[in-house]
């Protein structure tokens, strides 16, 4: 018995809805096993929901930019409530995908069924959340913004809620977390998408499994069960428009039933001192002095876990608010403008810290690193554009760990799908 | 904004004396939590730009996610009756995404949305909002409007012929 049933539509024998809304005729053939007399209040009206999301098909870029995704690919994280859910069965696979998924690689968004912010507490699951906000998560809030999220992202990860189903319906990769199918009419659409989508497991690197999954995807593989998601896609507002105007017995207004896009996206904000804004990293950079792949990591869930990294090291913001992390740095980085004149501020700060090995400034399109021997280069790229200077830094450690660089020196470097090149001219001995 | 007080504009004592378009046709929001809300806020735009048309909130009491719908409410700019007038004075529509609650004693043809993507999950066992009736109802007060000529009787089963042929 699903849902909708003799319980919750009868009221003293008679039916509560005057209009019981489906969204796909598919609905009246369970329905009519559940309780046959409701099938003379149903009306099929489409999902006006999900037209206003299709609807925002046409702003993926600007929902994108309001995510800050860049060039990367963006993973919305999704969870319905209860225990069930993602978030109340599996909550470790938040922290595990942004410990493993690399920074430069994947944008990371979550949202949250607003049962679960209102029955815990906007703060508590705020708390709960902390340390995978700090390593970069965007939290959107209850109200809106999932449905933008949905039409930005290139990969959902979620359970047996209706964010899930939307995303596969739009035919946007779409893996499982959590899904308790004794939860669902064995006969209902979620119902058959959850037998047919892959579940995350435990114990295999979580990109691999994202990457293997995404690779066999094809928009129409959920099309079976998401076909039954709306009968009437576009069309639901003059559907649901006529209904209400002839329930009140009204003449329908002239003008024309609009649609919008979903609001854009705005994850929830999270400044200093809570973080600084860019967390500490911790980077493989591999390769040689000529050519070198840069790999970035949130070092708050990376540092002290089992993730198989190659001789990482620390790259911590000066403005990082957590001062213990100053201490383990590699490479202390002042992203922000202000204070000290650079050259200062290096040599300043690497007196300061002894664990330190290089201190670096980015500035417009280049960036200052000083040695602890008292070196200062300067790097600049030439190519591609959107490689942050501070990854220049950290292919200039690998390349600065081979061999004693000169002037005029040029390091290829790969980080996710970018590529620039690396130019180092030293400006003190 | 008061979520609790009955309103006497534009539904209630004053509303015939004080509205701007007291002749409005009424709809009813029944709101149960924020998804509903949500949900509800997709479809509403169906009555814009129409002056005809006074929308009145109100927040089942069966709700469990009661401040998140107090704030969503308060922030829409709505008016909000409380549960009891709503389900005294009388309506052109009602309109709900959620079942909670005794949708059956709103005096209006009810329109119920799902609140989500089509109806999925299973039937939850009893919750608390099907206690029998309670002593504490008021009796039907005489501050109703009288019946006036355009609005409808009490509402009987309606018939969707012209939607039928749609399925």
């Amino acid at each position: 018995m699903f849902g909708l049933s003799e319980r919750t539509l009868l009221r003293d024998g008679r039916l509560i809805p005057s209009a019981l809304v489906l969204s796909h005729p598919e609905q009246r053939e369970r329905l009519r096993r559940n309780l046959e007399t409701a099938l003379d209040s149903t009306v099929v009206a489409g999902d006006p929901t999900f037209d206003r999301i299709l609807d925002g098909r046409a702003w993926r870029g600007e929902y994108r930019h309001a995510l800050d995704v860049g060039g990367r690919a963006l993973v919305l994280v999704t969870s319905t409530w209860g225990p069930g859910s993602l978030l109340g069965g599996r909550p470790e696979l938040l922290p595990a995908l942004l410990r493993e998924l690399p920074v430069d690689e994947y944008r990371v968004a979550f949202a949250a069924h607003p049962n679960t912010w209102h029955t815990h507490g906007m703060w508590q699951v705020r708390t709960w959340l902390a340390e995978c906000e700090r390593a970069g998560l965007a939290v959107l809030p209850p109200r809106a913004g999932w449905q933008a999220a949905l039409v930005a992202a290139d990969h959902v990860i979620g359970d047996h809620g209706s964010v899930t189903f939307y995303g596969a319906a739009l035919g946007t990769h779409t893996m499982l977390a959590t899904f308790p199918h004794e939860e669902l009419d064995p006969a209902s659409p979620v119902a058959e998408f959850g037998r047919n989508a892959r579940t995350l497991v435990h114990g295999r690197p979580l990109a691999d499994q994202l990457a293997e999954d995404a690779a066999h995807h094809t928009p129409a593989r959920f099309t079976a069960a998401t076909d039954r998601l709306t009968s009437m896609p576009g069309a639901s507002g003059p559907t649901l428009r006529t209904l209400c105007y002839d329930l009140m017995g009204l003449a329908e207004p002239a003008t024309r039933v609009r649609t919008t896009p979903p609001e854009p996206p705005e994850p929830q904000p999270l400044t200093w001192p809570a973080r600084a804004p860019v967390g500490p990293l911790l980077v493989t950079a591999n390769g040689d002095a000529s050519e070198v792949r840069v790999t970035r990591y949130p070092a708050e869930l990376a540092i002290d876990s089992d993730l198989p990294l190659d001789r990482p090291h620390l790259v911590v913001d000066a403005a990082e608010p957590d001062s213990t992390w100053h201490g383990r740095a590699d490479v202390l980085v002042r992203r922000h403008a202000g204070g000290a004149a650079s050259h200062t501020w290096i040599a300043e700060t690497l007196r300061t810290h002894p664990a330190c090995r290089i201190a670096a400034v980015p500035t417009e399109g280049a960036c200052l690193v000083g040695t602890r021997n008292g070196s200062v280069f300067e790097l600049t790229r030439e190519g591609e554009a959107g490689i942050p200077p501070d990854a220049l830094v950290s292919a200039f450690w690998r390349a600065h760990a081979q061999r004693d660089l000169g002037s005029g020196e040029s390091v290829k470097v790969t980080l996710g799908t970018r590529r620039a090149v690396l130019r180092i001219t030293r400006v003190l001995e | 904004m008061s979520l609790t007080e009955r309103l006497s504009v534009p539904i209630g004592d004053a509303a015939a004396t004080w509205s701007t378009r007291p002749d409005c046709h009424r709809v009813l929001v029944v709101a149960h939590t924020v998804t509903s809300m949500t949900r509800l806020l997709d479809v509403l735009p169906v009555f814009e730009s129409d002056f005809r048309v006074q929308l009145v909130f109100t927040r089942a009491r069966t709700s469990h996610f009661r401040e998140g719908v107090d704030d969503f409410l308060r922030d829409l700019g709505v008016v909000v009756a409380p549960w009891e007038q709503a389900i005294e004075e009388r309506f052109d529509l009602a309109i709900t995404a959620s079942l909670g609650d005794d949708l059956h004693r709103i005096k209006a043809p009810l329109v119920v949305l799902s609140h989500g993507a089509g109806y999925n999950k299973l039937g939850k066992p009893e919750t608390g909002n099907r206690k029998p009736e309670t002593g504490n109802r008021k009796p039907e007060t005489g501050n109703r409007k009288p019946e006036t000529g355009n609005r409808k009787p009490e509402f009987a089963q309606y018939s969707h012929r012209r939607f039928l042929g749609w399925l």
